[in-house]
């Protein structure tokens, strides 16, 4: 069999693609998992900071000719619609038609009414909500600081989209529980009409610096429930798209090296709602570490996108993650598919940058090719040239097995015996 | 509450298409994978080589699929972008 070809596209070839505001790093509920440490701060992004974020990102010769603008909090519902109205307005103003910009938000969906959902059919802004599933499952973990469930209040979120007409997705952070559950999972899914979905996993990251899936044994039935999601979606592909399944079918079929946005300086840029500029892992902004203290490499009133790689800090965040990237090509089997991980669960579960494999490069690359890869194996037959040397092995197979059932003596007499046509069909029995 | 909502009428769109879809379709045409099943082989033959044999196979089947891949699939994504 040809070995893959693939090449690494040029670096100038590396586009700014994804701008990540934080609007306010508030959340109006206290999920058990979550990164951020600042999410009770009430701040928010004032529209001459945004101004100037325009400013820059304008300003860069990275800047593709499609940009996605995801507001991502804290909560980003939770700054009022009107700040938006005005938000995307001066966005649309300052931004040339040559630049298509697509808004996303993700949402817990508690704040959201009839009124934000005409906003976002009037800005034809993207909606992912974030679901863990059944109430068993989602309120064991998202919950408002008064400690009570929110799964009730994010479905009514469900239903006024529906209603409305407006396609959705949903990120579901799977933890311990809910690999127990993929049957139920994919059938709430299905019975409440969501129709894409994404898995997060539970990470070690920012403030929350234990995950249940880092425990002994979480990796085998991590993909057992991959396995057994895999089946579902495969029974009923035209029921739910999954994200993981699709990128890792992308991936597979893709003759290029897969990359990792992530990885790649200023693909994403995110800025904080008081002008702090990070790039590489969005998750980085707001978090703290004790070799690097924060991520914010500049301000928005004072540096440029371009000037932002002469911050100190900046070179040597940047420098190791591109070691980490060149250990992972040279040591990781999986990284043509992969592009080297993701840089703030390097750091965060091994404390450096230039790390390689992670419990989340494990679970959400390694397991997910592997079981994408077994299911589609499972299901499309030995190809012609495997076919002869199979069946050679089962033959071979059949014979040990019998010769382990049959005695010495016995063989002897099908020796004897072997012109006799009832005799040739033992073999064929015991298989 | 319940898992299940009414669900109204907009949400009862058009079938999903998507790469599972169109490999399932793909393979459920292909009488060769229904005249023998494999077992899984994972060890029995490095990623790469079990990946070309995917990949090949598709090339055959469904070569639209992988001529029309469209590029921005290729990159890995952030966890919380669509």
């Amino acid at each position: 069999m040809a070995a893959l070809s693939g090449s690494v596209a040029d670096p100038a070839e590396w586009r700014l693609r994804l701008l990540v505001l934080q609007p306010t790093p508030f959340c109006n509920i206290d999920c058990s998992y979550c990164y951020l440490p600042d999410r009770t701060v009430r701040a928010r992004m004032s529209l001459a900071t945004l101004d100037l974020v325009c400013q820059r990102v304008l300003g860069s010769a990275r800047l593709d000719r499609k940009l996605k603008v995801a507001w991502h909090g804290g909560e980003p519902l939770a700054v009022p619609l009107s700040w938006y109205e005005d938000a995307l307005a001066l966005m649309a103003q300052r931004f040339p038609a040559s630049v298509q910009i697509e808004h996303c938000f993700q949402t817990n969906g508690l704040l959201l009414n009839q009124d934000w959902a005409h906003f976002f059919a009037r800005t034809g802004a993207k909606v992912g909500l974030s679901i863990d599933g059944p109430a068993h499952i989602h309120d064991a973990h998202r919950r408002s600081r008064r400690g009570h469930g929110t799964l009730e209040r994010a479905m009514r979120a469900v239903r006024l989209l529906q209603e409305e007409g407006l396609p959705f997705h949903v990120i579901t952070v799977l933890t311990e529980v809910s690999l127990d559950h993929p049957d139920e999972l994919f059938d709430f899914y299905v019975a409440n009409g969501i129709r894409e979905v994404g898995f997060n996993i539970e990470e070690i990251e920012g403030v929350n610096t234990t995950s249940s899936l880092a425990a002994a044994g979480m990796e085998a039935k991590f993909r057992q429930f991959i396995r057994r999601f895999f089946a579902l979606i495969w029974a009923a592909p035209a029921q739910l798209k999954l994200r993981e399944l699709e990128s890792a079918i992308a991936s597979l079929l893709s003759d290029e090296c897969a990359r990792d946005e992530q990885n790649l300086p200023f693909a994403i840029v995110s800025v904080s709602h008081d002008g702090t500029v990070s790039t590489f892992s969005p998750e980085l902004l707001g978090t703290r570490h004790a070799r690097f203290n924060s991520f914010g490499f500049g301000h928005v009133a004072t540096h440029r996108l371009a000037d932002l790689v002469q911050d100190p800090r900046y070179r040597a965040v940047s420098s190791e993650i591109k070691r980490g990237v060149d250990a992972c090509r040279s040591e990781c089997a999986y990284f043509r598919w992969c592009g080297g991980g993701a840089p703030a669960n390097k750091l965060f579960e091994t404390g450096r940058f230039d790390a390689t494999e992670t419990m989340h490069c494990r679970l959400t690359r390694q397991a997910v090719l592997d079981e994408t890869i077994a299911g589609i194996e499972a299901r499309m037959g030995a190809p012609q040239s495997q076919r002869a040397s199979r069946a050679g092995r089962v033959q071979r197979a059949k014979q040990k097995c019998v010769n382990a059932l049959l005695s010495a003596r016995e063989r002897d007499t099908l020796t004897q015996r072997q012109t006799s046509p009832a005799m040739a069909v033992v073999p064929g029995r015991s298989s | 509450m319940g898992n299940r909502l009414d669900l109204p009428v907009p949400l009862q769109g058009a079938a999903l298409v998507t790469l599972v879809s169109l490999i399932a379709c793909a393979l459920a045409r292909d009488a060769r994978s229904t005249q023998l099943a494999v077992e899984p082989r994972a060890g029995d033959q490095n990623l790469s080589a079990r990946v070309s044999a995917i990949v090949e196979r598709m090339r055959i089947l469904e070569p639209t699929l992988l001529r029309d891949l469209p590029p921005e699939w290729k990159i890995a994504q952030w966890r919380n972008h669509r």
